[in-house]
């Protein structure tokens, strides 16, 4: 006989609409019957329907969070590889030199001295593991080898190459914004040749001024570019970040996912990928920011200070007042 | 930064992305937090009633699935191995939590006396007002349930994930699952028993 207790294990079921058509008629047939079970089933479905169904809102992004936890995890991991693999390579060259050393050498012979190269420094030795590392996408490995080598050695020849590369890490592969601001903060103050003589001098002045303004939102603005997965996603960016170089990054992707396949690295495919890109945007400010960037090409790149103009003129007009100043300060710069 | 030309892992179901990181591709997994960690987060919240320790929480079970993401079959949803490794870091934190003989609970919700509200005196504000009320009431009453007890609950009243995935997350039958459901909606009731009589 089917009874009230198998009965109520399909009462809570029944109030979310989760059971067979077959438990459904089994369980209506026994409430029919049972006036406890319908009791129960009635009071069941009103608290379910009563009780809301809100979900607790998370007002933090857990991205970076997570991802500095992995770093610092896989860190550790690389160091410990690293330990175990230096430790490893030392007692085999320790025991070559035993074995060696006893099968050349005669009873009478004198050990000579060995002939010492020019032997890199220390910080020229981590400069070469977390080249390695770095090959291997071991990226926190890479950059605590330099990290700690710089901090015993910063006087090191290759100091300044080092704090480079250790930025770097920090910026484009570890994404951990604040302490590559610190990184460049440091090349900067203490490393001035080695950040002039850098090949990379323009790219390493774009990423400090993009650090140092991205400062100012404790980095938000920067990990929300990175957090961006789509246009719209860009476009929200844009609007809330205008005038700045997060801005322009954004702009940058939003052409990007828009340009045709070619010419985009040219100045009038890029141009023109701006336009498809501002043709495709809602938000006003995201508009007046496209054309702010369109107005930099034809100026800058393109030498058509004409179109400049329009372009400036029409962002001068935009409400944000923060766009409106970027474009009359242009309107003034351009004047002869 | 990257501004290469490369499908981007958001076009991808969950699924494919939780293989891409078991062959090691961390934006595959930063995508996968981007996408859960606002269920993740929410079924956290539910099962510690603190937003700090569930943020922790949330955090911790990230981890842990990255660490143990050999341990996922494709067989299986990623989202319901997600929320069984979050519903797992969520009782050891309570465990040890309740072991620091301390416990912070999170205010409820109320709204404050004199505060302006948009529409006040309108039928929808005191539904409003009513329903973060009730809310604040049963994730207080949520303490009453033993750990299986909230987890069905939670995981099927908020997350309306189906019995038979509760079933995989806890590792037990659907049988079992209606159990534990009945008997913690029936002792939530007991609770709660102002709230739904004489409810409209």
């Amino acid at each position: 006989m089917w009874a009230c207790r198998s009965a109520r294990k399909l009462i809570a079921a029944a109030a979310y609409c989760d059971i067979t058509p077959r438990e459904r008629a089994r369980l209506d047939k026994h409430l029919e019957q049972c006036a406890e079970c319908r009791a129960e089933a009635q009071a069941t479905q009103e608290f379910v329907a009563v009780v809301p169904k809100t979900r607790p809102e998370l007002n933090h992004d857990l991205v970076p969070g997570v991802r500095a936890r992995l770093v610092e995890e896989a860190g550790r991991q690389g160091a410990r590889r690293w330990r175990f693999a230096v430790a490893g390579a030392v007692c085999a060259l320790a025991l070559f030199v035993v074995i060696y050393g006893a099968s050349t050498r005669g009873p009478q012979e004198k050990a000579t001295e060995p002939v010492l190269a020019t032997n890199p420094s220390p910080v020229q030795q981590a400069l070469g593991q977390a080249q390695q590392l770095t090959q291997e996408h071991e990226y926190a490995a890479a950059y605590l080898a330099l990290a700690n080598t710089l901090k015993t050695r910063p006087e090191d020849a290759a100091a300044g190459q080092a704090q480079v590369v250790l930025a770097d890490l920090l910026f484009s592969k570890l994404h951990l914004y604040k302490e590559a601001y610190k990184a460049y903060e440091a090349l900067l103050r203490l490393h001035p040749d080695a950040y002039e003589a850098s090949p990379d001098r323009a790219e390493l002045a774009s990423r400090y001024n993009l650090l140092r303004e991205a400062k100012s939102t404790d980095f938000e603005s920067l990990y929300a570019l990175d957090a961006a997965r789509d246009f719209t996603d860009l476009e929200h960016v844009v609007a809330r970040y205008p005038a700045t170089y997060v801005a322009s990054h954004a702009a940058d992707r939003m052409a990007l996912m828009v340009a045709a396949e070619s010419g985009f690295n040219q100045p009038e495919g890029y141009l023109t990928a701006l336009e498809q890109a501002r043709d495709e945007c809602t938000h006003p400010i995201a508009v007046a920011q496209l054309k702010w960037e369109m107005g930099l090409v034809c100026w800058k790149q393109l030498h058509e200070p004409g179109l400049a103009r329009d372009l400036f003129e029409q962002v001068k007009t935009s409400d944000n007042t923060a766009l409106a100043e970027l474009a009359s300060n242009a309107l003034l710069d351009m004047r002869p | 930064m990257t501004f290469e030309r490369k499908e981007s892992p958001s076009a991808w179901d969950d699924e494919a992305l939780a293989l891409a990181v078991q062959n090691g591709d961390r934006q595959a997994f930063e995508e996968l937090v981007h996408r859960h960690q606002g269920r993740v987060y929410a079924v956290a919240y539910r099962m510690t009633s603190n937003r700090e320790d569930a943020l922790d929480v949330a955090q911790e079970a990230f981890i842990k699935a990255f660490r143990k993401i050999h341990a996922w079959r494709p067989t299986g949803s990623f989202v319901t191995w997600m929320l069984k490794v979050t519903r797992n870091q969520a009782i050891d934190h309570m465990r040890r939590r309740s072991s620091r003989r301390f416990v912070r609970l999170d205010e409820p919700e109320h709204v404050q006396a004199g505060e302006q509200l948009e529409g006040t005196g309108s039928l929808d504000t005191e539904r409003n007002v009513r329903a973060r009320e009730i809310d604040a009431r049963v994730q207080k009453s949520l303490d009453v349930l033993s750990p299986t007890q909230r987890t069905v609950f939670v995981l099927r009243h908020y997350e309306g994930l189906p019995l038979a995935d509760i079933a995989q997350v806890l590792g037990c039958t659907v049988g079992s699952v209606k159990v534990h459901l009945f008997r913690a909606l029936k002792k939530l009731r007991n609770e709660l028993t102002d709230l739904y009589q004489g409810a409209e």
